[in-house]
């Protein structure tokens, strides 16, 4: 028998990793919409909503449930693919068809949830904001959506939409700047409320926030003088510079976790957006990848723990392009490496205005830091603080003070040596990536036993994985404020 | 046997993982250590039984998730928040420990009151102020005033204190081995689960009928 060749074998390894990426999306984007469901019903249940609530719940309860049961039938197959087992050709394309309907249903369902009563996000949502944007920092909405993906839009784009009188608009803008950063509402998918994981999201979108009418991205784009000339708001070279800009801002507070839950749900649509117009208002996703990367190495931030995300997400991206057709796919490559240039040209002025923000950055010590929290989120503890003397030292120095019967100061120092310092909010949540990525295939395990087991499939064991570690990363995030507080005296 | 405040630190040092006893964030040792116990935090968040919806706590109430949203009033302070919450007098809420704690099968707790607190008319437990080896989670404080005026309350208080006693033996059964350990792992506050006893599923069926 003729041996793979090595590209051939390491895009079946990259294959399989995508698949369980994928199996990973799918089976936590569905247990996330069954929670929202469940505490909805107690919401509703609890007398606080109208009863017409449930005609709307019930269905979508069955039809997720449905969706489980999917997963359990072919639990089998899921279990032998986690294992490595070998599947038949036939059975690995059932296997991604399954993965896929099931997540393309729970994608479809989000959009439902609009007609359920509107939940307001958890308040670690501004602990993390106002930690990681500091002085840049200024009260700003954050409301839920039934879109899957966060977004920033200004209140005064909506007000013009309905079409109100000037003088009236510039009343209310004048109002609302008092009290948003540049009118600024975020917004977050309800999947998201207890998954703080997600949130590294919400600081890109407060980049643009940081970008107010994009003044920032024209100046950028267009140099000084030419900001007081009228320059198109859908400008697409503005908005790819906006979008870099965003990219780099949320990169220098949140590290490379800032970009893994976008990339994720990328990876889980099944194919990509047909470019409508000649120039699309977002760069291609690998453009801007590629850019922050850059800018990660730039600033001296390691990517270690996320680098497969990142290679996955370009292995999907390109496994999709290949399925396009022509002329389309010809078309997203010239756009990708058209954009490409365009921004190569311009990231050392976005990277200057961003290093000018006043921000709390993430570096290196920080990642080393939630490498330290992973450890701990991996012993099922909180991570809201990092001891500084390492336990052989403290034990040698409490040892000593016995054998030497030392005076109160000195134990007072030696005990000094337990004091934690607060992580930072991007510490813990980098923390929790990190764990995540490195535990959520043998959760999956543990969610599809073995054929034989005693144990059967069950889409609540994985259920339960999450719903810890969102307790605990909701927790610490609550813990480092108060550590935080009680240092400041 | 009690552990005197170097014991007390030894142990949180223990060579050995599975005898070391964790607790988290440690925030000002100088400060926490006393010379037989650890002083602990008032945390951000507080349950407190509804009483202007029902007459009395019934045995055979269905406990559920839509019972706690119903029944618990909950409030969760910010850390930096300006005011505080008010018990007062007769009043009883339920807080916890800023602090997480994971006990090793050697070691026993007892969460006490600070004088300081105590003569103020603060309790900090009701009746369970004892931790059970192998206990995993920050300690949940049955907070009551006695006292005539109402205190305010804090995120970041040093209300209580915990001390430790050595066990005679490593327990064969720790609570985080306890079969029907209700509140092992807890990270903040946690309501009663009273319900959920044996002996209560028990007395609760219809079947059931006294001996």
């Amino acid at each position: 028998m003729m041996a793979k060749p090595e590209s051939q074998e390491s895009n079946e390894a990259l294959e399989h990793r995508r698949v369980l990426y994928l199996l990973g999306e799918a089976v936590e984007k569905l247990v996330r919409l069954r929670q929202v469901l469940a505490r909805q019903r107690v919401f509703v249940e609890a007398g606080n909503e109208k009863p017409e609530y449930p005609s709307v719940i019930d269905p979508l309860s069955k039809a997720l449930e449905k969706q489980s049961q999917r997963l359990a039938i072919n639990s089998a197959r899921i279990a032998s693919f986690l294992r490595r087992q070998p599947l038949s050709e036939e059975e690995r394309v059932a296997l991604r068809g399954i993965l896929q309907s099931v997540i393309n249903v729970v994608l479809g369902f989000h959009e439902a949830l609009i007609l359920l009563p509107r939940e307001t996000v958890e308040p670690q949502v501004f602990r993390v904001l106002r930690d990681c944007f500091k002085e840049e920092w200024k009260p700003t909405p954050v409301i839920m959506t039934n879109a899957l993906t966060s977004y920033e839009y200004r209140i005064e784009d909506v007000l013009v939409n309905l079409d109100i009188g000037q003088g009236e608009l510039e009343e209310w803008t004048r109002l609302l700047r008092g009290f948003t950063r540049g009118g600024s509402i975020l917004a977050q998918a309800f999947l998201d409320r207890d998954n703080p994981l997600a949130w590294a999201v919400l600081s890109h979108e407060y980049g643009h926030a940081l970008d107010p009418d994009k003044g920032v991205s024209k100046k950028i784009v267009y140099g000084d003088g030419e900001v007081e000339k009228e320059i198109a708001d859908g400008d697409p070279k503005v908005k790819w510079v906006s979008e870099i800009f965003a990219d780099f801002v949320a990169a220098r507070v949140f590290g490379p976790a800032s970009q893994v839950p976008i990339l994720l749900l990328e990876m889980s649509r099944p194919s990509l957006m047909k470019i409508r117009d000649e120039a699309p208002s977002h760069p291609p996703t690998t453009v801007r990848l590629g850019l922050v990367r850059e800018y990660l190495k730039e600033l001296n931030v390691g990517t270690g723990g996320f680098e497969e995300v990142f290679e996955m997400y370009n292995f999907d991206y390109a496994r999709k392009v290949s399925a396009l057709e022509e002329p389309e796919r010809s078309k997203r490559k010239e756009l990708g490496e058209a954009v490409g240039k365009f921004l190569q040209s311009h990231i050392a002025a976005v990277a200057a205005k961003v290093g000018s923000l006043k921000l709390c950055p993430f570096g290196n010590q920080q990642l080393d830091h939630a490498r330290e929290l992973q450890k701990q989120l991996q012993s099922d503890l909180p991570v809201s603080s990092l001891r500084q003397t390492p336990i052989d030292r403290m034990l040698a120095e409490l040892n000593s003070l016995v054998e030497s019967k030392a005076d109160r100061e000195r134990v007072y120092e030696v005990l000094s040596g337990f004091n934690e310092v607060p992580a930072t909010s991007a510490e813990i949540l980098t923390a929790g990536w990190l764990y995540k990525l490195g535990s959520f295939e043998e959760r999956l395990k543990q969610t599809f036993p073995e054929a034989g087991s005693k144990r059967e499939a069950d889409v609540d064991e994985y259920g339960k994985y999450l719903a810890r570690t969102d307790e605990l990363l909701l927790r610490s995030i609550e813990l480092t404020a108060v550590h935080a507080e009680i240092m400041r005296g | 046997m009690l552990l005197s405040e170097i014991d007390i630190a030894r142990r949180l040092v223990d060579p050995d993982e599975k005898k070391r006893l964790i607790i988290t964030p440690i925030v000002n040792a100088r400060e926490q250590f006393g010379p037989s116990s650890f002083d602990v935090h008032l945390s951000t968040d507080f349950h407190q039984l509804e009483n202007l919806n029902r007459p009395y706590i019934p045995l055979d109430e269905k406990h559920s998730a839509e019972w706690e949203a119903k029944y618990t009033k909950k409030v969760v302070l910010s850390a930096d928040s300006k005011e505080g919450l008010y018990l007062h007098p007769g009043e009883f809420v339920l807080g916890s420990t800023l602090e997480y704690f994971r006990f090793p099968d050697n070691l026993a707790g007892r969460i006490e009151g600070r004088s300081s607190w105590g003569r103020l008319g603060l309790l900090v437990h009701a009746t369970a102020g004892f931790v059970d080896p192998g206990y995993a989670g920050a300690l949940t404080l049955e907070l009551s005033n006695v006292g005539r005026l109402p205190i305010e309350l804090k995120p970041g208080l040093r209300l209580a204190q915990v001390c430790f006693f050595e066990m005679s033996t490593p327990s064969l059964i720790p609570y985080d081995k306890k079969h029907g350990a209700k509140y092992f792992g807890s990270p903040g506050v946690r309501s009663s689960l009273a319900h959920a006893d044996p002996e209560m599923r028990k007395i609760l069926s219809p079947e059931w009928k006294p001996q």
